[in-house]
Order: C-alpha cells, then structure tokens, then sequence
C-alpha cells in the first residue's frame, strides 16, 4: 500500500513533462459537449420535449425523410426525439453525477473515519461495508421505493446507495497507508488535530485513487438507471432519461429503430467517454482502484 | 493466521445474522403480502386468520426468534403466494441459473483474462488498443438492450440460436454472452490497470535484471501478482450478477432463481424473500472469505491491515 | 466447449429452411400445440382464479354445467356437465347432471361434487373465492344435491343471470374429494376437472403442459398436447414463433403486426376485445368530487387520435359503456365525444383553479398504458388542466390516497351487466375505497336493482339505456379509453378463430374451436 502513494506522488512530475495525447484531448472536448448539452438543455432543444403530436408519431430521423424539423425522428407519441435526447441526456448525466458524488462522498466520509479512528469504529463500519455487499442491492431499490415512492430524488438516493462501500474499502486502505507514512506520524506526535491531518495530508494523497474509482464507477450507474427502466422501476414518466428511452424502444427496434439508436448511441458515448479518461487517469496517476 | 482467519469467519457469519435480519424488518415494513395476493381486499377477519396461518400476527421479534429456530432445523418455510415450500420453488429454478452463472464465470476468465493480458502487454499497439475496445463496448451498453440485439440477429433474421428456454447448451449461448459481457469489461479492465501497476515495480525491474526471460518475467511474477486484487474483484462483481441474472432470465424467457426472488419482493413473500437473501449473502460471504484467505496466504501484509 | 456437446441443433448455420422444416414437422408429428403467453398463474384453481392469464388455461381444463358454444355469433347455450336444465322459480334452478363423466383422476363425478364446486364460491369459503364471488356469484345462495343426478341452484333473489352465469368458468367443477384430500394448496397446483385436457404437468409462473383426457365424456380433444410457455418480452415471444420453436403467441399489438404479416407459414388472428381501458376518477378528492370536472376530463380526450396512433387505428372508440356488436348492445346510445370547448366550458362553471389533478397509472401492465397515459395528460393540460403523471405499482398499494387509477372493465359474460355488475357494484373496490360514490344519482340504485334481478329483458334493457346516460353524463365515475385490440399469430397449419360470447383472453382448444392440418 506503501507503494502506491509513493508511485502517485511519483508522478506528479511526470505530468508536466508529459503533453496530453490527442484522444486524451478528444475525449476531453467529447465530454465537455456532452455535459453542456445537458446543462443547456433548455436553451438547446428545438421543441418541448414532453409534448405529444400523436399524429406525427415515429417519423423517421429528418435526413430518412422524415419531417424536416425532426433531426432525430418522433417516438411513439410524436414528441421530438432531438430534444428528448437532450432532455434524457440531462436527466441521466444528472442522475448519473448526483448518484455517483453522493456515494463517493459517502464513502469516502465513512472510510476516512473508519481508517483513521480504528478500534470500535472501524471495526462497525466495516460491519456496514460487509452488509451493504452481502444485501442484493436490487432488493434494497425495490424495497426503498415502495416504501418511499417514485421520485427523482428517492431514485437517486437509491442509486447512490450503489457503491459507496467500494470507496469506503478503498479510502480506508489508503488512509490505513498514508498513517504508516513517517511525516503524518510526525504531525500526529506534534499535536495536529485528527481534522486537520485528515484534511491537509490523508485526503489530498487519496485523491487521485479516488477520482480514477469516480470514473470508473459512473458508466456503472448510468447503465444501472437504464436496467431500473427496464424493470419499471426508473425515472418516471414522461420525464425523458436515456434508460426509460432505449427501455421504451425496445419492442419497436425493428419498426422504428431509431427510437432505440439515438439514445443507446448517447450512453455508449458518455460511458466509453468516462471509461477512457478514466483508463487514461488512472494510467496516469498510476494508482490502484481495489485493495 | 488461525485466528485472523476465524474472526474472518466470525464477522461473515455475523454479516448474514445482520443482512437477515434487515431484510426481515425492511420486508415487514414495505407491506403486508395478503394486500399484494388479494386484489379484492379481504376483512379484517380473514386478514387475521391469513396472518395466523403464516404467524405474522405475532410481534416482529417473536416471529424473528421462531423463524431462526426454524432455519436452524432446516426448514425455510412455506411460499405465501404459491403455498408450497420456499425450497422446492428455489429448487425448481437453480438448474438453469446455475448454468448460466458458471458459464458466465467461465466465459469471463476464459476471455476476460486474455483480453486484459493483451490490451496491457500491447499497450501501444493496434492489437492492445483493440482489446480494450471489446471490454469497453461490453460495459457500455445495457444488459437487456444487448440481449434484444442478440435475438433480433441471431434468431429473429438468422435463426441459429432458440430465443426461448433453457433446455439445451444452445439455449445458454445468447444468455451467457449477455451475462458476461460486462464482467468480461471489468475483469479485463482492472487485470490491464493491475498488470501495468505490477509491471513497473522493483520486483519485476528486478527479475528482468537478473536476466530472467521476458516471458518468465510475466509469467511468473507480473501476472501472479496482478491477478490477486483482479480475483477479489471477481469476489465482488457477485451483486451485479443478481440483477444481470434476472434481466437475463426475463429475455430469454425461463425460470430462474433470480425471477423467483423478484416476484417474491413484489408480491411481499416473506418466506421466500429471506430464503433468497439468506442464500445470497452466504454466498457472497463465503466467496469473500475464501477470497480474503487465499489473500492472506499469499500477502502476511493483510493480516495486519485487515 | 464442442458442438457435439450442443444436443438438440445440428449445426445451425445457413440451415433455416431445415429449422423450420423441424419445427413444422414437430407440431405435426406430436399434435403438441406449444403456445407463447406473455403472462402466467400462480396455481390453477377454477374457482379461484379470475385473472386474464387464468383464462387461457381454464377454459380447456374444466367444465361448467352449461357450456357456452363459443363458435357461433349469438349467445347458444349447449349441455355441458348438465344435460338439462330447468327453471322451477324465479331463483331456483333444477340441473339434470350427464351420467358417467369421469375425472382426471379417474373417478365418477357425483353431485356431491358439483353442489361442493359451487358452494366453495357461492359462500365464499376462502378469502381466494371473494374476487370470484363479486364478479358472478354474489346472488346465489347455495348448491344443493337432489339425488344422486340431480342438483339444485338456489339465487338469494331472482335472478335473470342464472344460466350465463353458470356458464361462467369460474362455476368449473372440480372434485370434492381430491380437495378435501390434498387441501386447498395442493389442488391448485395439482388441479383434477373433468375437461377434455388434463394437467400433466404445472410449473408455477412459468409452465403448463395439457394432455388429452381420453376419457372425457364429450368429444375428444382436437390435440394430444398443449404446452404453454411463459415469454414476457414481444420481441423474443415473436422471434419464437418466427423460427418455430412455439406454435401459436398471444398479445401482439398492432404496431408489432409488421414483423408476422406476409410471412409463409404464420397467420395472425386479431380482435378489438369487448373491454375497455378505463381510468377511474375518485369521486371522494376535490377537485374531482366535482361532477362537471370529471365530464370535462372526458370531454377533452381525443380517443379517435389515440386510436389512431397507438393502435393503428384498430382499436375501438367507445360511444358508451357497451360493446357494439355484442349480444347485449343497446343500439343508438351515444354519450362519448371529443368537445375541448365545452371541457373548457365546463371547467370555467365548475370554477377549477388549477388544482392538480394526479393521472396515477401502472407502467407495464396494460398494453400501450404507459404511453395513453402520456398523451392523455397532454389533452388534458390542452384544456387548462393541470396533470400531474404518477406511476402505482398495483393493486397493493393503498388505494385510497390515489387521485385517479387505471383498470380494465372486459365482458365477463355476454349480457348488459357483464362489463358492468362485476365493475362498478357495491363488491367492487371502486365502491368500497370510495372511487364510485352511486349514491350521488338517486335513479342509480333503482335503475341498477331492475336490470340485475328483473325477469323481463324489455324492462331489463330500457334500465339500462337510462343507467347509461346516468353513469356518463351525471356521475361520471370513469373515462372510458377504447377497445384495445390484440392479435394472435400462430403457424398456418393451425386454424383458430377468436372465441365468441366468453370473456376475453380465453385460449379455446376444446373439440371444434381448434384444429391442427397435418
């Protein structure tokens, strides 16, 4: 474990001399559309996306034939597929971000107690770990929502639930390295408080394992929203999500396949776009994302 | 090293007391299951005759007491929905699960490990950059969405494969690749990280200074060490396969394990949703366990830390 | 991992004309129907088993006393377990039993047998038997056996119902003894009729597979096995019967019609059932408890643009709460239509404030549901309302906090009340959760008592016409969606037509509604 941080510190000069490959860069630009897409939403999509036009229900994609205003084609109740890929990127980036922070966050609080007080503490929060591990998690979704409802904010809740225990093993493990290390031991013996170690030495060393987990951890989650949809147990409508969309499209893949491929299209780019500059970062920092 | 190992064990077997013992409280929380079976509604009369048939008109810790002395002689209960023992409903439903999740292991070594292997020692060439290519597709796209294609092409146009059942090794094709694709991606991701990880530390820079031959280098040395933390991994892509499993099963279309758990948290079937989670955790303990043993012996650092 | 270890295809590649020969030749050679079903039961107790899944298997496994022929337009009655019957009051009916007919098992059917089948439901034994009950049995009192060929139906009041629902599967007769042997349980996973297929074998949730009854006493069944698979997705349902490794599917909605027409060797069966898709608005929440609101709810929906997108123009928009072309239709009643204007007429008099009003619904449970939903939200936000969507998970959850929800009212037997009595009665939850308050309609409860138990149908049916009007234009309980229509696709070797005069959903195998081209 020792190792690790001395190979992550290692690095940092590295990164000066080293220029950022090119696909580096892509996936950087890639990502940012995507985000601003989402973030922009309002402003960006043509139409409302929840609006129905019945009457002009699974035209195709405008360059097919379809209707000249709909780039993308209509889904199944004629609303205009362009903008709820927008829309649906928003939702599920949203989802997705929201999940995966609040569980790092989580993790990452109850790994940094569990490894720094040691003892009784450590040994109950771990007991928390083994159980989330041991507990089916979709039965915890399934359970969760009938007790709490449909929300957004009760699936998001649920979906961050998803992997905290993983940043929790591993930030325990980090700080468990970084206490045996001999200038926190130093600051330790001259009076520093736990807060302050915590926070001016143990985080700053875990930060790159952790943002290497982060990446790595998000394609996860937004596919988890998609397999939630599929089982009737996602966003809700009409809300647009990506999920809901492939999910919603499936028995039309051969009629109108379009309603499938644009936001399919979308989660295979931001997953692969994470998955990337994660592989990317993680090379980079060179750093270890399980004990 | 005894002694780690059996407070190991300690906690594992404390870990499914406490998993059972939240799964039963959360169960009796989120509904009674005559509200689920019967849509007519019922009277108070016969809800409470139904809930002393099935000794839920008890408080909560006297049926939790009464069901650990129950499980401890063996018996898992009857199922409130089809009325018949939890066991035979789970029994009637492993055959196929089981296939399916030990081809799925075997498919995820068998191509996972090779793949990961590849894209780390090619790691500037084509051949690398395309092996992580596969891996990353095969965690970029949702389970069901991948099984859908997969019948559309391969039964619904070219009829190679039955879209339905699970009777012959046929059957269990589309549904193992399904499964596996995204274990395949994991497995094959953190083998890479793992194996550039191991290959630029002291011991191998050692071993290639001794004048050891590349191939022994990898061989012995990098791999062996980068597949322990990819082996526990393994140990905990375990969840994942639950959900994976029961999209899987609804595709193609037969009754598994993962479809009977569903149902029973649906309808609220006690019995059956404890028997599932029971299961699961022991599972997923055992697996763990044997994992953190196997770590143990290989790594006395562990036993400090752990 | 060999082919060789791959049993039962040869290798597969650029062999389809051989497939298909295999799975053609398989249905011929074995006269084994395998049929695809999108849903499943949980055990197969005739009296107890009211859903649409159940009604798939039932019909070919047990018999009623009387015995709708299922081939012919009009409502015929024709013998079943009984080989007579006779009217000896007005409540009372008098039921010759057929000498020797056999059980699955083997033994003699007595009328001990039949007044117990009926019994169970008639008194509502087990909470099992109360669904049952409310939809067809209220008003029987008890079964009692004559002699030894001789039962006796006894109504609380008379009733003009007695026959049809007699016919009704839910009156199937099932063997005393094996009840009271194996228990309540067992006998519906082990179920013993007299019909013409027996079970052979049941996996619960997911399989049934049917044999010939050689000792049925009518005539034989067409078939020697019946295999029912559950398949829940369409896309793998509908690959099944493409590539052969089923026979016949159910549930296919028109706009997956496509992928099946002018393909060789599949033929596809489709009806608009005699069900509506319903919304039920609770009558008890403000602001719905506002009897104009709820017209103008069903004022504002367009039902022609959602029949036309969502079905393909297949299904049905509904004039009232009856189904045309049925036995029982009162012609000339039309209450139904699209009117924005006088939506937002009405809306203004009611003197709505934008209060919300909740559309709450089930996502995968009936056809298209999920998308109606939507589209209905947006005609109702087009006239000033203001929805809200919100998605149940059925019938568990509480009831009586929901604003709207959806349901199904399908004809449950060919008469006026046969969508009606079993929906919207005192024994239906809308009434007990306080969706459906009658009481507000003085008329209601007059109207209501002579179309049940009078005996004469002029009278029966001038009621009717009157409750109509009352339910759609004063108390406005529901909006009524459309028909939904559905097909079968089934290989061209099969011929079967849809069902006539029984409920909807019903698979019908029985001798003359099915047959199998060698």
């Amino acid at each position: 474990m020792a190792s690790l941080f001395e190979a992550s510190a290692a690095a940092t000069p590295a990164r000066r001399r080293r220029p950022l490959p090119a696909y580096v860069i892509i996936l950087m630009v890639i990502g940012a559309v995507l985000v601003l897409n989402a973030l922009l939403a309002p402003w960006l999509a043509p139409f409302d996306p929840d609006t129905t036009r019945l009457l002009r229900r699974l035209r195709p994609p405008s360059w097919l034939g379809g209707p000249s205003e709909s780039w993308f084609g209509t889904d199944q109740l004629g609303r205009d597929l362009l903008s709820r890929c927008i829309y649906g990127l928003r939702t599920s980036l949203g989802i997705a971000l929201v999940g995966t922070l609040i569980g790092c966050a989580v993790g990452t609080t109850i790994g940094l107690i569990s490894g720094y007080l040691g003892r009784a503490v450590d040994t109950v929060l771990m007991m928390l770990v083994d159980i989330q591990i041991a507990l089916p998690y979709l039965l915890l979704v399934l359970v969760g929502i009938a007790v709490l409802g449909t929300d957004l904010s009760v699936l998001i809740l649920l979906i961050s639930l998803h992997s905290w225990e993983n940043y929790a093993r591993l930030v325990r493990g980090q700080v468990l390295a970084v206490r045996a290390l001999p200038y926190i031991e130093a600051s330790e013996a001259l009076g520093a408080s736990t807060i302050r170690i915590l926070f001016r030495h143990v985080l700053p060393n875990i930060a790159s394992p952790l943002l290497v987990m982060l990446t790595l951890n998000f394609p996860a989650i937004l596919l988890l929203e998609s397999s939630l949809s599929f089982l009737g147990i996602g966003v809700q409508p009409p809300t647009a999500s990506l999920g809901r969309m492939v999910g919603e499209g499936r028995h039309q893949m051969l009629a109108a396949w379009w309603l499938v491929v644009a936001p399919a299209a979308l989660i295979l780019m931001v997953t692969l776009t994470a998955q990337l500059l994660g592989d990317w970062l993680r090379d980079r920092l060179d750093v270890k994302t399980e004990k | 090293m005894l002694r780690y190992l059996a407070g190991k064990g300690f906690r594992s077997v404390l870990t499914v007391f406490a998993v059972l013992l939240i799964t039963f409280v959360a169960a009796r929380i989120s509904g009674n299951p005559f509200q689920f079976l019967y849509d007519d509604g019922l009277t108070q009369e016969e809800q409470a005759a139904l809930d002393q048939e099935f000794g839920l008109d008890r408080p909560w810790p006297a049926q939790f007491v009464s069901y650990l002395g129950q499980i401890a002689r063996g018996n898992f209960g009857r199922s409130i929905a089809q009325r018949r023992p939890v066991v035979h409903l789970y029994a009637e439903a492993i055959g196929p699960t089981l296939r399916l999740a030990a081809l799925s292991f075997l498919a995820t070594v068998a191509i996972g490990l090779p793949l990961g292997l590849t894209a780390a020692l090619a790691r500037h060439s084509a051949l690398g950059v395309a092996a992580m290519g596969v891996a990353f597709v095969g965690y970029a796209v949702p389970h069901f969405l991948l099984a859908i294609i997969l019948i559309l092409i391969f039964s619904f146009y070219l009829n190679w494969l039955p879209s339905i059942g699970s009777e012959t090794w046929w059957h269990f094709i589309m549904p193992t690749i399904t499964l596996s694709a995204g274990l395949i991606a994991a497995i094959a991701r953190y083998l890479r990280g793992e194996m550039l990880g191991v290959l630029s530390q002291d011991f191998v820079r050692t071993a290639r200074a001794k004048g050891l031959p590349e191939s022994m280098v990898i061989g012995k040395h990098a791999v062996r060490n980068a597949l322990i933390p990819v082996i526990t991994v393994l140990g905990l892509k375990f969840n994942g396969l639950v959900s994976g499993s029961l999209i899987v099963e609804t595709v193609f279309s037969f009754q598994g394990v993962g479809q009977i758990f569903i149902g029973s948290v649906q309808l609220r079937d006690y019995p059956v949703l404890q028997f599932g989670v029971i299961a699961f955790a022991l599972t997923v303990v055992v697996v763990n366990f044997l994992v953190d043993a196997l770590y143990a012996v290989v790594d006395p650092r562990v036993r400090r830390s752990g | 991992m060999t082919r060789s270890t791959f049993s039962s295809r040869p290798p597969a590649i650029g062999l389809i004309a051989l497939f298909t020969c295999v799975g053609l030749a398989s249905l011929a050679a074995s006269q084994e129907l395998r049929v695809g079903v999108q849903s499943h039961v949980r055990a197969l107790d005739v009296q107890a088993e009211t859903s649409n899944a159940g009604a798939q298997f039932l019909h070919n496994i047990y018999d009623t006393l009387l015995e709708i022929d299922t081939t012919a337009q009009q409502l015929k009655f024709k013998p079943g377990l009984a080989v007579s019957w006779q009217r000896v009051a007005g409540d009372t009916l008098e039921i010759k039993l057929r000498p020797n007919v056999k059980f699955h098992d083997g033994s003699v059917m007595t009328a001990d047998d039949v007044a117990f089948s009926l019994n169970r439901v008639f008194k509502i034994a087990l909470p099992a038997f109360r669904s049952s009950n409310g939809r067809f049995f209220y008003n029987f009192d008890r079964a009692e056996a004559v002699d030894a060929s001789t039962v006796r139906v006894v109504a609380k009041k008379p009733d003009p119902l007695m026959e049809i629902l007699l016919a009704a599967r839910n009156a199937g007769v099932t063997s005393k003894a094996h009840v009271e042997h194996v228990g309540f349980d067992q006998s519906g996973l082990a179920p013993i009729g007299t019909g013409p297929y027996r079970v052979a074998s049941f996996k619960p949730n997911q399989e049934v597979i049917l044999e010939r009854f050689d000792d049925f006493w009518g005539e034989k069944a067409p078939l020697q096995r019946i295999r029912y698979v559950r398949i829940p997705e369409m896309a793998p349902r509908i690959t099944a019967l493409v590539n052969g490794d089923v026979d016949f599917i159910v549930q296919i909605p028109p706009d997956q019609e496509h992928l099946l027409r002018n393909r060789p060797n599949i033929k596809l069966v489709g009806t608009a059932w005699p069900m509506f898709h319903v919304y039920v608005l609770n009558m008890s929440v403000p602001p719905l408890d506002n009897p104009k609101i709820r017209r103008a709810l069903n004022l504002a929906i367009d039902r022609d643009a959602l029949v036309k997108a969502l079905w393909d123009g297949k299904a049905v928009v509904p004039k009232s709460h009856q189904f045309p072309g049925t036995a029982s239709e009162i012609p000339g009643v039309n209450l139904i239509r699209f009117d924005p204007a006088e939506a937002q007429k009405l809306l203004r008099e009611a003197g709505y404030s934008g209060a919300p009003i909740t559309l709450n619904f089930q996502q995968h449970y009936y056809t298209y549901g999920n998308l109606a939903a939507q589209a209905v939200a947006d005609m109702w936000k087009d006239v000033g309302i203001n929805v809200k969507l919100q998605v149940i998970e059925g019938f568990g959850q509480d009831p009586k906090t929901l604003m709207t929800r959806d349901w199904s009212n399908p004809l449950y037997y060919p008469d006026l009340l046969g969508a009606f009595d079993t929906h919207w009665t005192k024994s239906s939850w809308v009434s007990r959760d306080k969706f459906f308050l009658p009481e507000l309609a003085p008329e209601w409860e007059k109207l209501y008592s002579v179309i049940r138990f009078s005996l004469d149908p002029n009278e029966r049916r001038a009621a009717h016409k009157r409750l109509l009007e009352v339910g759609e234009t004063e108390l406005v309980p529901w909006v009524l969606l459309y028909q939904p229509y559905e097909s079968f696709a089934m290989n061209d070797r099969v011929t079967w037509s849809i069902p006539h005069n029984v409920r909807p959903y019903v698979l019908s195998f029985r001798a003359g509604e099915i047959s199998v081209r060698k």
